[in-house]
């Protein structure tokens, strides 16, 4: 559990170090506005039902997206083989 | 018992067979230089002793437990250079080393006792508050020295330590391996074959994944075939003609007599014979004066080359 911790730690600092992280942020808001918006416009109702039906797929996509990349950069690089050898097991390290 | 025994393992990706039952032990204490051409399957082993890979067949033995059994706990005696020295280069020097220490799940007073003891073992003190991108390659690889050696292991894996380094820097990982390996049991990899002759006390040699040679540097050089050159000087009459007749001599390449009536030669023999007690009597025959006699020590390259070409030919 510390080593998950720990490369999670790690993995969101990194992210966050970057624009990537707040670029996606950005997407991210932008797409739920765009589902939210239209329930106020067009029923002049505030729920958020159309939203969360949607946020599953949305995240399925967004998570993806960044933690595959995260674990290929890390491959590529060869860190993965240090966290690897340091006592992480694979499932650990996909786990982050 | 040996500290580390690899029993006839194998790995294969897809259809190449990258490590082909592999057998070698290594005793406590041991550094182990592990050569062979690009692709013979050197990276292949030394990531199967740090279980980055799993064996498809076979067992690696660690103080007598097998590493499949006993996953975690040896990994908490390895400590593993991979190749290529990979970092977060994103990352400072001290944010790295508590990462790794986290990782190895070192706490309170010993924590903070082993990071200071790898910085102080490695000399990264003045670039400790540094970003790891910024430094220079020899920094780098002694940041890469120091995380190997965070956790106190037993055994150090250092998988081509000094690849891209200018020769000072060379120098100054060569002998931080040769001070780490006083108290620990290293096997590293290495092109250097040089370096090899100066850091390790034994050597294997792999060729297309199988282990082709195993023992000391100094004999494994001793019984490499092919031809040695004797250098003689000596003045007297008929040198270069009486040396040319004896025995397992090949060739004598003669130089300009000198104005004292010396001449140098140098003789391709035979490696299976040694000549010099032959060249001494010979010369004590005819009265020569002998100013030298000197046979040049086999060389690491003969070796590897014979060894590995060899193998690739077969």
């Amino acid at each position: 559990m510390n080593a998950i911790r720990t490369i999670a730690r790690r993995e969101l600092k990194a992210l966050f170090d970057q624009p990537t992280a707040y670029i996606l942020l950005v997407v991210f808001t932008g797409l739920n506005a765009y589902l939210f918006w239209p329930q106020v416009e067009v029923y002049h109702t505030a729920s958020l039902r159309p939203m969360l039906d949607l946020l599953p797929w949305l995240l399925l996509v967004l998570v993806s997206a960044v933690t595959m990349r995260a674990l290929a950069e890390d491959t590529r690089a060869g860190t993965l083989e240090v966290v690897r050898s340091s006592g992480s097991t694979r499932a650990r390290c996909c786990f982050c | 018992m040996p500290f580390l025994s690899v029993e006839s393992v194998s790995k294969r990706f897809d259809d190449v067979t990258a490590v082909d039952r592999v057998s070698f032990a290594v005793d406590r204490g041991e550094v182990v230089g592990f050569l062979g051409p690009n692709g013979a399957g050197k990276s292949t082993t030394m990531r199967l002793i740090t279980q980055y890979y799993e064996p498809d067949t076979g067992e690696i033995r660690l103080d007598g437990l097998p590493l499949a059994a006993a996953a975690r706990a040896a990994k908490r005696r390895i400590g593993y250079l991979p190749e290529n020295n990979p970092l977060y280069g994103d990352m400072l020097v001290s944010e790295y080393l508590a990462f790794i220490a986290d990782l190895r799940e070192l706490r309170g007073p010993a924590r903070s006792q082993a990071i200071d003891d790898a910085v102080t073992g490695t000399g990264l003190e003045t670039v400790y508050y540094r970003p790891i991108g910024e430094l220079s390659k020899g920094f780098r690889q002694r940041v890469g020295l120091a995380q190997a050696i965070l956790h106190r292991p037993d055994l150090l894996v250092f998988d081509e330590p000094t690849e891209g380094l200018d020769p000072n820097q060379r120098v100054e990982i060569r002998r931080l391996i040769a001070e780490l390996g006083k108290a620990r049991t290293v096997i590293l990899s290495t092109h250097v074959l040089s370096e090899v002759q100066h850091t390790c006390s034994r050597l294997l040699i792999i060729s297309r994944g199988r282990i082709v040679a195993d023992g000391p540097v100094d004999r494994l050089i001793r019984q490499a075939e092919g031809a040695v050159e004797i250098a003689v000087e000596a003045a007297g009459d008929g040198v270069a003609a009486a040396l040319a007749q004896l025995p397992g001599v090949r060739q004598v390449a003669p130089q300009d007599r000198t104005a004292d009536g010396r001449v140098a030669l140098t003789l391709t023999a035979d490696r299976t014979r040694d000549l010099r007690p032959e060249i001494f009597a010979l010369a004590k025959a005819r009265g020569w004066t002998l100013y030298e006699l000197h046979q040049a020590a086999g060389s690491l390259e003969d070796l590897f080359q014979q060894l590995t070409q060899g193998a690739a030919e077969q």
